[in-house]
């Protein structure tokens, strides 16, 4: 039964509630890797080649540094490293195998329980899509997204 | 195909619950408390106790009650509410009862005469969700004492026990960390596991990283350790002894009454392969006291 505000909220973007995501959905979720993010294995751990902005903003602060002297040149890329079971659940993510999979990946190698490997395995992946490294496909593709909408 | 079960529960209140169904929730103390077991997908075990002081309560009457809050919330809903309520007859001092609405609830109350507690468990579970089975199973395994008269414990697999008289102070529940702290006036019993056991001994041997992950929580004590092999796998034996000068002003204080101050501490480390996971038990105590060994034994790593 929708409330007031959801009926709005059909018709007036920013009112209304929020979507509730059901858990199963959730899980049928797939992550996949940013085509730009390079990313290579080294031993242990994955290291991944973030490149920099090259906005007009990005290009200003540049110029602004270079001017300043506080240096020389800057990178072109960042890197991070993932730890090792970061590493895994990223190799993982290979755009084909939705959360539920990545779950069942990690619950099998580090011999985690259901409930442990969700926990860690759902937060880290929310934390690479805050920084752009990954997106959140839903299992349909975009056509799913937007019948829910309606 | 026999589903595998791990024992669940607070302050003695266990329940057998299927492995991949998780604590979610708990509350209270041996007196009055509550917890939560959630399944996978939509079902959940709920599980409360009281005291009955010292009077046998009538169970029918506590049943009703109990089934008349639930009716009235679904009455809130405007939803259709029927009920099924009967003795149990397979047991003595326990009853059991369905509900319907929306969800489907199937429940039993339980008395204890010994520890003179009522326990109400239910299993709640949707329409479409067929957990009848297992449901009973969980309902038929609810206990709230051993007959050793330990105090039991168990969540996400870690099942142990604990002498009487101890009570729970602290519990840190992570994911992939565990650890629950127990005291008896000046005595403790600490009890941990560690997940990702592999990782975590990848840079460093036991010893290095007990010294550096878990020693630094140990206050009062000076410790050492030894490797040992413990259960059958690799492990360190920690002794200890008391140190410092409030350890000290405490004891004198201790040795005023007719207790003693414990100025001991015994632990055990161990390794266990099979389910990638770290393990300790420490306890502090005076001397010939096994707990530390009594508690590690009743642990079953794998």
């Amino acid at each position: 039964m929708s409330t007031l505000s959801d009926t709005i909220g059909r018709y007036v973007p920013m009112v209304g509630r929020k979507p509730k995501i059901e858990r199963k959905d959730a899980l049928a979720i797939i992550p996949v890797r940013h085509p730009l993010v390079k990313w290579e294995r080294t031993d242990k751990e994955v290291v991944l080649s973030i490149p920099m902005r090259d906005d007009r903003i990005a290009r200003a602060v540049k110029a602004i540094i270079k001017i300043l002297r506080m240096a020389r040149q800057l990178p072109e890329c960042r890197q991070l490293g993932l730890d090792e079971v970061g590493s895994y659940v990223w190799e993982l993510c290979d755009g084909v195998r939705t959360i539920d999979g990545v779950v069942l990946g990690v619950t099998k190698e580090y011999k985690l329980t259901r409930r442990e490997a969700e926990a860690s395995v759902t937060m880290f992946l929310q934390t690479l899509a805050k920084k752009n490294l990954i997106g959140l496909m839903s299992a349909g593709g975009k056509k799913s997204v937007n019948n829910k909408r309606r | 195909m026999a589903i595998q079960t791990a024992p669940v529960g607070w302050h003695g209140i266990i329940v057998d619950a299927p492995a991949d169904w998780s604590l979610v929730g708990v509350n209270g103390d041996a007196k009055k408390g509550y917890f939560r077991v959630d399944s996978p997908i939509a079902s959940a075990l709920e599980v409360k106790w009281e005291q009955a002081f010292g009077k046998k309560p009538d169970l029918m009457a506590k049943a009703r009650e109990f089934l008349a809050n639930i009716e009235k919330s679904a009455r809130k809903r405007k939803v259709k509410f029927d009920t099924d309520l009967k003795a149990d007859k397979g047991a003595v001092d326990s009853v059991r009862f369905l509900w319907r609405a929306d969800r489907l609830g199937q429940g039993r109350l339980v008395y204890c005469e010994r520890c003179d507690r009522v326990v109400i468990a239910q299993v709640i579970t949707t329409r479409d969700e067929n957990v009848s089975k297992v449901a009973s199973e969980m309902l038929d395994s609810v206990r709230d004492h051993r007959e050793d008269g330990w105090i039991e414990w168990g969540l996400y697999g870690l099942g142990f026990a604990i002498p009487p008289g101890y009570s729970i102070e602290k519990q840190t529940l992570m994911s992939g960390f565990l650890a629950l702290f127990f005291k008896k006036g000046a005595k403790t019993i600490v009890v941990e596991r560690w997940g990702l056991a592999s990782t975590l001994l990848a840079k460093d041997d036991m010893a290095t990283w007990y010294r550096k992950d878990a020693v630094p929580d140990v206050k009062g004590y000076r410790v050492e350790f030894e490797p040992d092999a413990v259960a059958g796998h690799e492990g360190l034996r920690v002794k200890g002894w008391r140190r410092g000068i409030v350890q000290a002003v405490k004891a004198a204080g201790y040795s005023l009454t007719l207790h003693q101050h414990p100025g001991l501490l015994t632990g055990y480390v161990w390794h266990c392969a099979d389910s990638n996971r770290l393990f300790s038990v420490r306890a502090t105590h005076i001397e010939g006291e096994q707990i530390a060994e009594k508690v590690r034994d009743l642990i079953i790593c794998h």
